[in-house]
């Protein structure tokens, strides 16, 4: 084909039909099993005693299923659809386009049924088993490769802002998932993470934070900049400023991890660097939202007409009201009233449902009358699925904040003075919030309901239609040899160098005290005001460095890479590179028996962690309903740590030793047995189920290759230490006339609940621990 | 009456001038414009059946290699 011939492609748009049904089937699935797990904090029986409908099972199967199964076929619907059209090519393989996505409903389907059966990492939105943790992987690549292969073959030499955000999504989810998801198996269905203790916390949020940087906004920003142009026939409102959106985020938010763990035992370094760069993230977020909204400039009379432009908007709002609650959060001061409560519940909330789900209702509304050439079913369903979710939505969150700052205040009160606890029972607390977790439930359901009209609105949409493909004639083009940026047009310009300045002299600021830290501070005002200066008198330059980038792919997704990666590295490295048993303060936890070894892998398969933390911060309310305040060293073996994120019930970090084993016994079989009002589901199959000793010599030996120094016990050992420890205990629950076998998981479960919080004096390199 | 000649002189340098301006932006090395760039998610298609048959086939790249069909950017 000639330099400037006219050819006519067809897009793969089969893809983008089979993506967009995919994301609505387990849209419904993911908000229904959310629905179902409301109820049970409100009714603990609605589990129907099944443990595979438990709700620690339960919960990670909700957000797995809402974030990679909702949210993630949505996304490749909007990218594999836009991205076409944007670079004018069709997607490069059709065979890849498939694999894609059958495997991505080959690894959700096997999500749906391991998750149920206790199959877990015990690490949240990371639960997944390690073979399917390198099913993901793989499959992304295959993404991946579909995307850059697709970049490769185009026929428009700019890369548009929407592409921008998709590469930045590929390679930092790529980036985060692998390094979070690093295991070592102990068999065919388990593993242990490689990371322990704080290093596992950190690397944890590091991931967690970004799967909702990277995963949840940062397509589905590209989405907004390539659908709602489309959707209000107008261009974006400011090309320009989407540059400053796209840089400023990609580089601020991979920073943001550590306000997840604000008044922890993390160091103080780290819970400053991420409530500092949460609050930063104000103004690029602010500025992609109002870049959003005012692409509705001259078109806001659409939004009384029009359900995809209702949708958009009010999406494109809940971003900025998300993203303004975020930093807010990430306070530590308003941290410590909302974190652990029903608060950040809300805000996910508003997040996943209006930003997440809004945006995909829009995207969905205008796509399916144009991917089977027929027109909407009903425009009056469009709207009422508008309203209902949109009410419901306000319901659950307005709910979420009452039963958040209401538990928060409760928990955090003092009386006489400040010596005691105004409510020291944790449920009374609880029993306060119920009439909004009861509305919590109420506000999901309804925005189920309008899901499923929207299923059901689309299905009588495509009923009987015929699937079309687009179409679009381009003009070939050969690249010209003067369209590279080689390596040296890379690096060597004036925003990149500039950059580098900053972020240099910036560090030397951040990590350096006396003399140091005042030339580090100076040098970064210095490289600002000469960039600054620069920029005025050479702007040209900056631009057409720039514009030159935009039709480079690979030094584009270079520049991008580095900017995701720097983050990450300054803040894990001196943490990775540290001997962890210097980090224990000045306790350090002993090693678990193999007993309680067993009965910590039941508490992570039974996903206590989802309710429970093992993190006493250090805040005076957490001191004196707890005990003395976590420190680092208490986990420093614990792989995966268990400080958790949620105290639907209370902290558990020094409840060993509280309460005898007969009362364990009697909470864990029915916890109202012992608390009166508790919404904790009970757990009777684990009186019934059998300990699994035979797996403790791998998952001992997988514990030492980790650094854990168990003793080089053997496989007899380990059995007899085991079962010894479990008559001791069985012997001791007879004493005070609870009858159960030795071999019981209960029996297993309560020794590591009576190990929580048992320290001994710190050690050192010297002391000789392997 | 000289104010003719003076306008027709004026218009012609002007246009000359524009003239000048458009091909000397013509000439220069763009690669791409924000003006441009923030056009394309409006630009023009068309749809085409998807299953149908007989119909003749528009241009599909079929594979990476086909050096012919594509060009490469990176």
């Amino acid at each position: 084909m000639t330099n400037g011939q006219k050819t006519t492609i067809e897009f793969n748009d089969k893809i983008v039909r089979q993506f967009l049904l995919a994301s609505l089937i387990w849209g419904v699935v993911g908000m229904l099993v959310g629905v179902i797990i409301g109820t049970q904090l409100n009714f603990w029986q609605a589990n129907l005693g099944q443990s595979w409908l438990s709700f620690g099972r339960l919960r990670p199967l909700h957000t797995n299923a809402v974030i990679f199964a909702f949210v993630g076929n949505m996304m490749f619907a909007g990218v594999y659809y836009s991205m076409q059209r944007l670079v004018k090519a069709r997607l490069a393989s059709d065979f890849l386009s498939s694999l894609h996505f059958w495997g991505w409903q080959l690894i959700i389907v096997a999500a749906a049924i391991t998750l149920p059966l206790g199959l877990t990492r015990g690490k949240e939105y990371a639960e997944l088993i390690w073979p399917i943790n390198i099913a993901v992987a793989g499959i992304w690549v295959v993404f991946a490769v579909n995307f850059f292969w697709t970049l490769a073959r185009r026929h428009e030499k700019s890369l548009y802002v929407a592409i921008w955000f998709y590469i930045a999504t590929i390679i930092t989810v790529a980036m985060l998932y692998i390094v979070n998801h690093l295991s070592i198996p102990t068999s065919l269905l388990h593993s242990y993470p490689v990371f322990g203790g704080v290093q596992d916390g950190l690397v944890q949020w590091w991931y967690g934070h970004n799967a909702v940087a990277f995963f949840l906004t940062t397509p589905i920003l590209g989405i907004m900049y390539y659908f709602l142009p489309k959707a209000a026939e107008r261009p974006v409102y400011s090309y320009r400023l989407s540059v400053i959106h796209f840089w400023s985020l990609v580089f601020l938010y991979i920073w943001a991890g550590p306000h997840h763990l604000l008044n922890t035992a993390l160091p103080n370094w780290l819970q400053l660097l991420g409530m500092t760069f949460s609050l930063m993230l104000w103004a690029p977020s602010w500025g992609g939202m109002l870049n959003g909204l005012l692409t509705l400039r001259g078109a806001w009379g659409k939004l009384r007409t029009d359900p995809v432009i209702k949708f958009f908007a009010a999406g494109v709002t809940f971003y900025g009201m998300a993203t303004f609650e975020g930093p807010l959060l990430s306070i530590k001061a308003v941290n410590a009233l909302g974190h652990y409560t029903d608060w950040i519940i809300g805000h996910v909330h508003a997040g996943a449902l209006g930003w997440n789900g809004f945006m995909a209702a829009g995207m969905f509304y205008w796509l399916v009358p144009r991917l089977w050439k027929t027109k909407l079913h009903s425009e009056s369903l469009a709207n009422l699925h508008f309203w209902l979710g949109t009410f419901g939505i306000l319901l659950y969150v307005a709910a979420m904040w009452a039963s958040g700052i209401t538990q928060g205040l409760m928990l955090n009160a003092t009386a006489e003075g400040g010596t005691i606890l105004k409510y020291p029972n944790f449920l009374e607390t609880l029993n306060a919030i119920r009439p909004l977790m009861l509305l919590r439930v109420v506000g999901g359901a309804l925005y189920l309901t309008g899901f499923l009209i929207m299923g059901y609105n689309v299905y009588r949409s495509i009923r009987g239609a015929s699937a079309v493909n687009g179409s679009m004639e381009v003009f070939v083009e050969t690249p010209a040899p003067g369209d590279s940026l080689g390596v040296r047009g890379t690096f060597l310009n004036a925003p990149v160098v500039y950059t580098l300045l900053g972020l240099t002299a910036a560090c030397v600021w951040m990590f350096t005290s006396g003399v140091l830290n005042l030339l580090g501070l100076l040098a970064t005002v210095v490289s600002v005001l000469l960039a600054i200066g620069h920029f005025e008198s050479r702007g040209k330059a900056w631009v057409d460095w720039y514009d030159k980038l935009l039709i480079n792919a690979l030094p584009f997704t270079v520049l991008t890479f580095l900017s995701v990666a720097v983050g990450g590295l300054i803040q894990i490295i001196p943490m990775m590179t540290i001997d962890r048993r210097l980090q224990t303060e000045d306790r350090v936890a002993r090693v678990y028996t193999p007993l309680e070894l067993a009965g910590r892998d039941l508490y992570v398969r039974e996903g206590c962690y989802n309710c429970h933390s093992q993190m006493i911060r250090t805040l005076v309310p957490d001191v004196m309903r707890y005990g003395d305040y976590s420190r680092l060293g208490e986990s420093i073996w614990d792989h995966p740590y268990q400080w958790g994120s949620k105290r639907t019930g209370p902290d558990l970090a020094r409840v060993g030793g509280k309460y005898n084993h007969a009362w364990q016994y009697d909470h864990l079989e029915n916890p109202r047995n012992i608390s009166t009002g508790s919404n904790m589901p009970g757990y009777t199959w684990l009186l019934k189920q059998d300990t699994d000793y035979a797996v403790l010599p791998a998952k001992i030996r997988v514990q030492r290759m980790l650094g854990v120094p168990f003793p080089n016990w053997s496989p007899a050992d380990i059995d007899r230490l085991a079962k010894d420890q479990a008559k001791a205990i069985a012997a001791e629950l007879k004493a005070q006339g609870r009858y159960v076998e030795p071999d019981r998981e209960v029996v297993a479960l309560i020794a590591y609940l009576q190990s929580l919080g048992q320290t001994s004096q710190p050690v050192t390199p010297a002391a000789g621990t392997p | 009456m000289s104010v003719i000649p003076l306008t027709v002189c004026f218009s012609l340098l002007l246009a000359g001038l524009f003239i000048g301006l458009f091909v000397h932006e013509q000439r220069r090395r763009r690669f791409t414009s924000a003006e441009h760039d923030s056009l394309l998610p409006l630009a023009e298609e068309t749809a085409r059946e998807a299953d149908r048959r007989s119909a003749p086939r528009p241009h599909v790249p079929a594979a990476a290699g086909d050096a012919d069909s594509d060009p490469i950017y990176f």
